[in-house]
C-alpha cells in the first residue's frame, strides 16, 4: 500500500513538471531574461538563508539550551532556524548544481517591468495608508484611480465610480453591516465620521 | 452503531433555514472566489474568518466548509473553460478539461468535472463518517509525545510524500515553526524574536500570512503573464447534465481509483493539489485511452476532480480528530477552530458533539447544494471573468488589504501582507511548497507545547518519543519518511546507472 503510493508519488512529480513546462512556453514568448531560473533559485535559496540566520540570532537572545524543566525559550526557534538554514542550504547546492535549468528565463525583462507596475502602486497604497496614517478609504480611493486611470487606460467617469463606488461599499459592509471599524485618518475625522 | 445515531443529530444541526442559508451563501462566495485568480480556497477562507468571530461556532464551520466546496468546484470552472486554474489543485483538470471545451464539449467537460467532484466528495464525507469515531477513540490514547509525534509524522509526510525538493519542504515548514514562535511565548512568557519592535509582541498571524502568500503572492504570478482572459462560452442544460450522468458509471474504476488517492492524500497532509496530479498521473497509465490524455479525454478530467474533491473533504478528518490538518485550507480552518475557543483533537468529539457532527452533516448537503448551483451559475461566473483583469486585480488587492486589517486592526499587518506576497511569489516561482509553512504556522505553538511538555514528563530524554510502542512506531515512521527522498534517490540511482549512460560527474 505504501509503496504503491509512493511510487505514484513520484508519477505525480511527473505530471506536474509537465504542467509547468506548458506554462512555461507561454511564459518565455517575450523579452529579454532579467534572471534565469538558476539565478532565482540561488537568490531564494539566498534569502531563505538569510532568514534562517535571522531566526538564529534571534532566537540566541534566550538560553538555547535545556534547564532542570526542559527546553528553554530560545530552544525550538534555534533549532527551525537551523533547519531553515539546512534546507536553504540545500536548496542552494541544489540549485548551483542543476543542470537542466540554467538557461531558462525565470522573469523576463517583460514580465519584471508588469510585477513593478503591479507592485509600485501597492507599496504607494501602503505609503498613503499606513506610513502616512491617511487611512483605508483614502488609500483606497488613490489606489484604484491611479491604477485605473494610469494603467487601465479607462476615462475619468469610470474610474471615478470604481474606485468611490468600492470606498462606499466597504463602508457600508464593514461600518454597518459587519460592525468592523477599518482604519481611517484625518481625512475621515475632519468629515465626522467615527 | 453511534455513528448512524450522531449523524442522525448532526442532520438536525445542519438541516435549519439559517444554516441551509449560509450554505448557500458560502458556496456562492466559493465559487466567486475560486473563479477569481489570486483568490483562492484557503485565501477566501481567512477573508471570512474575521467576520466569524460573533457567530456560533458551528454555524461559522458550515459556512467556512461550504467556501471551501464552493471554491473547489469554481476552480475546475475556469480551468476548463479559460485554461486558467482557479486553484492550484485544478491544474490538472486543464489538461483535458480545456481541449474538451475547446472542441465544443464544454458542457460534457464541465459536467464530468463537477458530478465526479460531487462523487468524490461524498466518497470522502462517507470515509470521515465511518472513521470519525475510531480515530477520535484512538487519539485519546494521545498524551504530549504521542501529538509530537503526530505532528512530525504530519512534516515528514510533507517532506517524503509531498513531490517537492525536500530541502525546499524543510525551508518552508522551518519558516513556518520559526514565524509561530514569534511574540509571547506560552510557557515562559518572554518575549521570542521580536527584534525590539513592538509590532512583533502579539505575534504573526497565520491570517495575515494567508493572505499574502496565496492572494498577493497569486497575483504578482498573474500579473507576470499577460493575461488575456480568451474563455469558451458555456451554458449548462439538463439535457446535456442528465446524458453525462448516464456515461459516468462506465468510469467507475477510475472514480472509485481517484476517491482512495484523494482521501489518503487529504488524510496523510498532501493535499488536494497533489493529490489531483497524481490522480491524472494513475489515470492516464491505466488507462485503456491513455494516447488520448491530453487532447480531450473525459477520464482526464474524472481523475483529478474526484481526487482534487475527496482530498478537499477528507483533509477535515485529521483536523478534527487529532488536530493535524490535511491540507492549507483545513489548516486555516482549524486555526478558526482555536480562535473560536475550540480545542481541535479527539476531545472535541465528547465535548463538542453537535459542532462535529454538525459539520459532517453539513458536508453531505452542502455538496449537492454546491453540485446544484454551480450547475446553474455557471454562464453567471463565466461572465464575471470577462471583466477586465486591469478592474478585477486592483479589486482583490483592495479586499486583500480589508481583510488582512480585520485580522487585529493592526496597520503593521497591512506591511507583512505586501512581505508574505513577495516571498509566495518566489515560493511558487522556485517550487517551494507553500502549505507547510501555512500548517507549521498554524500548529506551531501546539507542536512547540508538545515537545517541552514531553521533555518536562521524561526529565530531558528524547526516549520519551519511544517510551511505548505507539509513539515510537509514529516516529519511526516519520523518520523514515523524513529519510524516503534520500533512501529512494540511492536506489534510483543504482536503477538508472545499471543500464543506461553513467552519468558524467562520478
Amino acid at each position: 500500500m505504501l509503496t504503491a503510493a509512493l511510487s505514484s508519488a513520484a508519477s505525480c512529480r511527473g505530471a506536474k513538471s509537465l504542467g509547468i513546462g506548458a506554462l512555461q512556453q507561454q511564459q518565455t514568448s517575450g523579452g529579454r531574461v532579467l534572471v534565469s531560473r538558476r539565478g532565482l533559485a540561488i537568490i531564494t535559496a539566498l534569502l531563505a538563508l538569510g532568514f534562517g540566520a535571522a531566526i538564529v540570532l534571534g532566537a540566541l537572545e534566550y538560553d538555547v539550551g535545556w534547564d532542570e524543566r526542559g527546553p528553554e525559550p530560545g530552544y525550538f526557534p534555534f533549532w527551525m532556524g537551523l533547519v531553515v538554514i539546512a534546507g536553504a542550504a540545500g536548496a542552494l547546492i541544489e540549485a548551483i548544481f542543476a543542470r537542466d535549468q540554467t538557461a531558462q528565463a525565470a522573469i523576463t525583462l517583460d514580465q519584471a517591468r508588469r510585477i513593478g507596475l503591479f507592485l509600485l502602486p501597492m507599496l504607494g497604497f501602503l505609503v498613503l495608508t499606513v506610513a502616512l496614517k491617511l487611512g483605508l478609504y483614502v488609500g483606497m480611493i488613490a489606489y484604484l484611480f491611479t491604477v485605473m486611470l494610469w494603467q487601465g487606460n479607462y476615462r475619468l467617469p469610470a474610474t471615478a465610480a470604481v474606485s468611490f463606488g468600492t470606498a462606499a461599499f466597504f463602508f457600508v459592509m464593514f461600518e454597518h453591516w459587519l460592525k468592523v471599524a477599518l482604519m481611517k485618518g484625518p481625512l475621515e475625522a475632519w468629515l465626522g465620521m467615527h | 452503531m453511534h455513528n448512524i445515531a450522531d449523524l442522525l443529530h448532526g442532520f438536525q444541526v445542519a438541516l435549519t433555514g439559517y444554516h441551509l442559508a449560509l450554505m448557500v451563501a458560502g458556496v456562492l462566495f466559493g465559487i466567486l472566489v475560486g473563479v477569481l485568480p489570486g483568490l483562492g480556497a484557503p485565501n477566501g477562507v481567512t477573508l471570512l474568518i474575521p467576520l466569524t468571530f460573533s457567530m456560533d461556532p458551528v454555524s461559522a464551520i458550515i459556512l467556512l466548509a461550504s467556501m471551501y466546496w464552493g471554491a473547489l468546484f469554481g476552480g475546475s470552472t475556469t480551468s476548463i473553460l479559460f485554461n486558467i486554474p482557479g486553484e492550484p489543485s485544478s491544474v490538472a483538470t486543464t489538461f483535458d478539461g480545456h481541449p474538451m471545451a475547446k472542441q465544443g464539449r464544454a458542457t460534457e467537460a464541465l459536467s464530468y468535472a463537477f458530478l465526479s467532484a460531487a462523487f468524490g466528495a461524498l466518497f470522502g464525507v462517507v470515509v470521515i463518517t465511518l472513521l470519525a469515531v475510531p480515530a477520535a477513540k484512538f487519539a485519546h490514547k494521545f498524551s504530549s509525545p504521542e501529538y509530537f509525534a503526530v505532528y512530525f509524522l504530519a512534516f515528514a509526510c510533507f517532506v517524503g510524500l509531498g513531490g517537492a525538493s525536500p530541502f525546499k519542504t524543510l525551508v518552508s515548514a522551518g519558516m513556518g515553526f520559526s514565524l509561530a514562535a514569534v511574540g509571547m511565548d506560552t510557557i515562559s512568557g518572554s518575549l521570542r524574536l521580536t527584534y525590539g519592535l513592538p509590532d512583533l509582541v502579539k505575534g504573526v498571524s497565520f491570517l495575515v500570512a494567508v493572505i499574502g502568500l496565496f492572494g498577493i503572492g497569486e497575483l504578482i504570478a498573474t500579473m507576470e503573464e499577460r493575461l488575456e482572459f480568451r474563455g469558451v462560452h458555456a451554458r449548462v442544460s439538463p439535457r446535456d447534465v442528465l446524458k453525462t450522468i448516464a456515461a459516468l458509471p462506465a468510469y467507475w474504476v477510475a472514480l472509485i481509483r481517484s476517491s482512495l488517492v484523494g482521501c489518503w492524500m487529504g488524510i496523510t497532509p498532501g493535499g488536494p493539489t497533489a493529490a489531483s496530479f497524481m490522480s491524472y498521473g494513475l489515470a492516464r497509465r491505466f488507462s485503456p485511452r491513455s494516447d488520448r490524455f491530453g487532447k480531450g479525454e473525459p477520464e482526464g478530467v474524472i481523475a483529478p476532480e474526484a481526487a482534487d474533491h475527496s482530498a478537499g473533504t477528507s483533509a477535515m478528518l485529521p483536523m478534527l480528530a487529532l488536530g493535524i490538518p490535511g491540507s492549507a485550507t483545513a489548516a486555516v480552518m482549524m486555526g478558526g477552530l482555536m480562535i473560536w475557543g475550540l480545542h481541535p483533537g479527539p476531545m472535541l468529539f465528547v465535548e463538542q458533539k453537535s459542532f462535529v457532527w454538525g459539520l459532517i452533516a453539513s458536508m453531505y448537503v452542502a455538496n449537492v447544494v454546491a453540485v446544484l448551483l454551480v450547475l446553474f451559475t455557471v454562464p453567471l461566473f463565466a461572465a464575471i471573468l470577462r471583466i477586465p483583469f486591469a478592474i478585477i486585480a486592483p479589486l482583490i488587492v483592495m479586499v486583500c488589504f480589508v481583510g488582512a486589517w480585520t485580522v487585529s486592526s493592526s496597520p503593521f499587518d497591512l506591511w507583512l501582507v505586501l512581505a508574505f506576497g513577495v516571498i509566495g511569489y518566489l515560493f511558487k516561482k522556485c517550487d517551494y511548497p507553500i502549505a507547510p509553512l501555512v500548517l507549521a504556522m498554524v500548529i506551531g505553538d501546539k507542536a512547540e507545547d508538545a515537545f517541552r511538555q514531553s521533555m518536562i514528563m521524561h526529565a530531558g530524554s528524547l526516549g520519551a518519543f519511544w517510551s511505548n510502542w505507539l509513539c515510537g512506531s509514529l516516529m519511526t515512521l516519520a523518520i523514515l519518511l523524513l529519510l524516503w527522498p534520500l533512501i529512494a534517490s540511492l536506489f534510483r540511482r543504482r536503477v538508472a546507472t545499471t543500464p543506461a549512460e553513467m552519468p558524467v560527474r562520478e
